[in-house]
């Protein structure tokens, strides 16, 4: 039987990591500073969320350089959008009860 | 982690739908110089027009039928290629618009872009009976083309983009 938690991911729920797995959802690619800027986090903070989505292979990170400038950039993962898709289906059932 | 209330829930849905529009609306902003590459056709263009008499003369018509119509596929083709890697961000490249890693795309675009100013060469001549004129004629065309094709393509983009946003995902 499905309850309407299934598939509620409880590290993707985190609101800063929700934030940046919902921005990374449409794109292919976005660079650090872009997520950054968009999120409202600082360099740490998100390079330590983004490290604990790397690890749970819910994001890739690819790192190159422009000129000589480093430029991290991320991606979701196939893993990860299968990870959101099932999340935010949980949250709709979730709210679908007090309908 | 238990369970979120569903007042919770609907906010945390609504932030999911907020930022995955705001990564589509900055992945398919349009820098400025975009619609400085139509002034550079042009320019290259004209350029490969008005030596065309000086090609003719130094290589034969031949050559300079060769040169003219690869010039301007591999312009056409560059333009396409340069012009939907900066047409979006940067910083946030949406799927399938990043033509660095999209051969596919790329191939395509020089498909078209071959056909389109071939059609329009012989088109062209067809109405003006002048091979020079024509090629005139058919370089304005592209530019004017390309031009006027990217800001309505882009925005197409972006709608459908914000349409798949909007879309639930089936369960």
């Amino acid at each position: 039987m499905t309850t309407p938690s299934d598939g509620f991911d409880a590290l993707i729920h985190a609101p800063t990591r929700l934030a940046i797995v919902s921005l990374l959802a449409p794109l292919e690619w976005a660079e650090f500073k872009f997520v950054r800027d968009q999120v409202g986090l600082s360099d740490s903070a998100l390079s330590k969320q983004i490290t604990t989505l790397e690890e749970a292979g819910y994001v890739s990170v690819r790192k190159d350089f422009v000129g000589k400038k480093p430029r991290t950039s991320m991606q979701l993962t196939a893993d990860g959008k299968t990870a959101l898709e099932r999340h935010v289906a949980a949250l709709r059932a979730i709210v679908g009860d007090l309908l | 982690m238990t369970s979120p209330t569903p007042e919770e829930a609907r906010e945390a849905l609504a932030a999911v739908t907020r930022q995955k529009h705001t990564a589509v609306d900055a992945a398919y902003s349009t820098p400025a110089w975009y619609f400085a590459m139509i002034g550079g056709f042009t320019l290259f263009s004209g350029s490969l027009y008005l030596t065309k008499d000086w090609v003719e003369r130094a290589w034969g018509e031949p050559a300079s039928f060769a040169i003219l119509i690869g010039g301007v596929l591999i312009s056409t083709t560059l333009l396409a290629a340069v012009s939907a890697r900066f047409v979006q961000r940067r910083d946030a490249v949406p799927p399938g618009g990043d033509f660095t890693n999209n051969r596919r795309g790329l191939l395509i675009t020089l498909l078209v872009a071959a056909v389109g100013a071939l059609v329009l060469y012989f088109a062209a001549y067809a109405a003006i009976g002048d091979w020079d004129y024509a090629l005139g004629v058919m370089l304005v065309a592209v530019a004017l083309t390309v031009g006027a094709a990217g800001k309505p393509i882009q925005n197409l983009m972006r709608r459908r983009a914000h349409r798949r946003v909007d879309t639930v995902p089936a369960r």
